[in-house]
């Protein structure tokens, strides 16, 4: 039985080798690449699901479909009609997210989302894309969106200073929410889950004690999967939000 | 009307294969014959199976995805997949050294 179980909770984050390169993690094919590599896979193949073999759509088509509504909605109420160039963007973001989240939730996978490197410098190289969006579609009159308006003038300054801070840690926080949520929804099933199984295998008291971490075992997990689904929505939410206040700064 | 209207007009009016008065008429009459013909050349009984697709992926994609065969299994297909690739996995690179 004990072969069954990690020991630690923190056991199923780590990277583990396949193949190594010149002894650096950077180049060797690790379960993230191969998780990747499956996610990518999926996403690529998902255009043929949206093919039409009757005259109607089928279930896979209506799936894909309602994920295509619900982005363009997200988008076109966040940016307006012109958010319509960057819905390709927003919807592959939302799928690769969606399915690295929830891929992530079977047992023994590896949960790509917790890792904060990849998962922080995706949201740092999406904020200096839409900076860089911002600057070259306003050029110096970008830095207005650093001055709420009616700002009185002796407060410019401090204000400035505040919204710079501000806008720049979105480019942490993005990566650093969803990172966050999954790596805590991991370690907290898996805590829960041991919790459980020690009761239950101590005594026969144990084992009717043990019902009730269960439940909150059942629970935790359908909380997971509603997470999962929600921080990929929410990722995206805010990134428009960001993308519209370059778009059109006030 | 001039003939290009006219020939304008002939692409939106789809040809005059029968018509309630065409049905009553003579049936060895020309236009009825042409009629006959046609259907006759239109193959009849139950349209052919599909063909098999030979690419395991896309027998898989027709057996899963395509028109009525839609349905969620391939995501418990694709469960079981990881849980025995990620306890293989688990088990070469950690599990087995526990004592």
């Amino acid at each position: 039985m004990k072969k069954m179980f990690m020991h630690s909770p923190l056991e199923q984050f780590e990277m583990k080798m396949l193949l190594m390169m010149n002894d650096m993690l950077a180049l060797s094919m690790t379960n993230y690449v191969v998780y990747l590599g499956m996610v990518s896979f999926m996403m690529y193949n998902m255009m043929t699901l949206l093919n039409k073999t009757n005259l109607e759509w089928n279930r896979w088509g209506l799936a894909m479909l309602a994920m295509y509504d619900t982005m363009l909605n997200m988008v076109k109420s966040q940016m307006g009609n012109k958010g319509g160039y960057y819905f390709p963007l927003m919807f592959t973001l939302f799928t690769f997210m969606l399915m690295a989240n929830l891929v992530s939730m079977m047992p023994y996978s590896f949960a790509m989302s917790a890792q904060l490197v990849p998962v922080v410098s995706l949201s740092l190289s999406l904020w200096l894309g839409v900076t860089m969006l911002g600057l070259a579609k306003h050029k110096l009159v970008y830095f207005s969106l650093f001055v709420p308006n009616g700002t009185p003038l002796p407060l410019v300054p401090v204000l400035v200073l505040m919204e710079t801070l501000s806008n720049s840690s979105r480019a942490m926080s993005l990566g650093l929410r969803l990172s966050a949520n999954v790596l805590s929804g991991h370690l907290l099933m898996l805590m829960l889950g041991s919790l459980m199984f020690n009761l239950m295998n101590s005594s026969m008291f144990g084992m009717f004690f043990g019902m009730m971490p269960m439940l909150g075992v059942v629970a935790m997990v359908m909380l997971e999967f509603a997470m999962s689904m929600m921080q990929a929505y929410v990722f995206c939410m805010l990134f428009s939000g960001y993308m519209k206040d370059s778009m059109y700064l006030h | 009307m001039s003939f290009i209207a006219r020939r304008q007009l002939s692409t939106l009016i789809p040809p005059k294969i029968a018509s309630v008065k065409n049905i009553g008429e003579n049936p060895n009459a020309k236009r009825m014959g042409e009629l006959v013909s046609f259907y006759k050349k239109l193959p009849t009984g139950p349209a052919p199976a599909a063909k098999k697709p030979i690419n395991p992926f896309l027998r898989y994609k027709a057996a899963y995805f395509d028109g009525n065969n839609a349905s969620g299994k391939p995501l418990v297909h694709f469960a079981a997949f990881i849980l025995i690739l990620g306890y293989t996995w688990e088990y070469q690179t950690h599990l087995k050294h526990h004592h």
